[in-house]
């Protein structure tokens, strides 16, 4: 694969969602992403046209393992344009198969270790970095976010889409062997300390002093961990929010306040 | 910097609120306020959006919310005004979700005809979408700032009390949603 065609499939990739559908999800982000790919290996007409039409099904996976599955699927293409007849056959219905199964499976993965883990680890960190280094927190908090979060999943994506293309069908062994479940453990923990330091020094304290919410807020904090224990799907944050503002209103309004 | 949404197009970090509001604040001369909104937004738009789930979109809540602070706007006020904003977004974005359904089918209507799809023309379409309508929440923010600094000053004590309560917990809140996202303990 040229690296041309690498970056334009990496570039692409960053735009999966935006033509996300409730039917067919990333499908239309998806195939315009390996269309690249596609143009190099089918010559214009009914085989091109038919590549295009086999990835306008439906998909959905999480968009930082995106590429992993874009280059298996690529190295698969790959192998059926250079065959004929059932093999080739054999082989497109193989990549589909496949596309479905690493989606699925790498979605899941995905979400849990980028979205469940390394996010929120990054998050509490630039916020302790806020407490920790006021005079310079819009640089280090930034930095660090970026460099913690941003600098790993866009790794991920590049070397995704290369392992990917190289391993093929052997990438699921491959990822296998990644020790993904420590990883992950072991960054939602150093979240969850960091996020406690940065309770226990009051947030953003030595930035902005908020007097007298340490104690109440401490308490909310409890709360929402209590309350997210029985329903998380239902409690979020703005739904919190609010509560708290309805609260205070009434509060106010009994004069409480 | 809206099109920086992880649910949505451009994932990248670089609208992160929590990059994007200490900066943009520094860039607008109030970094503080900018570290405060970011951390807030952040923390409260880290929910997972698995499958067609959209989370709260921080970027445009910090935007908004910094828009309206910046002018003068008391921050309890400011924050409540760009997470009702972020809220309009996604309702926006689910409805246009929902309309895009049949976009794969007119393109495989178009490869039925003997033609190949434009994708990357739909792709560009949608992007510009996303910036017309986060032009528009954010343009809405900085018109309606005067009103909105008036109503904030004839609003009775009980009101800015539950504005401000709101203010004062939204970090732990924040921090209570970070804890659940890690799902540690």
């Amino acid at each position: 694969m040229r690296p041309t065609v690498r970056l334009a499939m990496l570039w692409r990739g960053l735009f999966l969602q935006v033509c996300w559908s409730d039917e067919r999800r990333q499908a239309l982000g998806w195939a315009w992403m390996l269309e690249p790919w596609l143009s190099c290996l089918w010559p214009p007409g009914p085989e091109r046209r038919a590549a295009i039409a086999r990835h306008l099904v439906a998909f959905n996976t999480n968009p930082h393992a995106a590429p992993v599955v874009a280059g298996v699927v690529a190295a698969l293409e790959e192998r059926a344009a250079r065959t004929q007849g059932p093999e080739r056959s054999a082989l497109l219905a193989r990549a589909t198969q496949l596309k479905a199964a690493l989606a699925a499976g790498l979605g899941g993965l995905g979400d849990a270790f980028f979205w469940g883990a390394l996010r929120p680890f990054a998050a509490a960190l630039a916020v302790a970095t806020l407490a920790w280094a006021p005079a310079a927190a819009p640089l280090w908090s930034s930095a660090a976010y970026i460099f913690v979060f941003g600098l790993p999943a866009a790794l991920a994506r590049w070397k995704g889409l290369e392992r990917g293309y190289a391993l093929g069908e052997g990438v699921g062994a491959a990822l296998k062997e990644l020790p993904l479940a420590a990883w992950q453990g072991a960054l939602r923990w150093a979240a969850a300390i960091l996020a406690l330091e940065a309770a226990r020094r009051g947030i953003l304290s030595r930035v902005e002093p908020f007097t007298g919410a340490a104690a109440p807020g401490a308490a909310v904090l409890l709360l929402y961990v209590v309350l997210g224990r029985f329903a998380p799907q239902r409690l979020t944050a703005a739904r919190a929010y609010v509560a708290a503002v309805l609260g205070g209103m009434l509060a106010g309004a009994a004069g409480w306040t | 910097m809206p099109l920086h949404d992880e649910a949505g197009a451009g994932v990248t970090v670089f609208g992160r609120p929590l990059v994007l509001g200490p900066v943009l604040g520094a860039v607008l001369g109030d970094w503080i306020v900018g570290a405060r909104l970011g951390v807030v937004c952040e923390l409260f738009s880290l929910q997972e959006p698995v499958g067609g789930r959209l989370p709260l979109n921080g970027t445009v809540a910090v935007c908004a919310a910094l828009t309206l602070a910046v002018r003068g706007l008391a921050a309890p006020a400011a924050l409540a005004a760009g997470l009702g904003l972020a809220w309009a977004y996604g309702r926006i974005e689910s409805a246009a979700r929902h309309r895009r359904s049949g976009s794969a089918r007119r393109c495989e209507e178009t490869l039925a005809r003997g033609e190949e799809p434009d994708l990357g023309r739909a792709t560009l379409a949608a992007v510009l979408g996303r910036v017309l309508l986060a032009a528009f929440l954010l343009g809405a923010a900085w018109a309606l700032r005067p009103a909105l600094g008036a109503a904030w000053a004839a609003a009775p004590n009980f009101l800015r009390a539950g504005f401000e309560l709101g203010w004062g917990l939204a970090p732990w809140i924040g921090l209570g949603a970070l804890l659940q996202t890690a799902r540690v303990p």
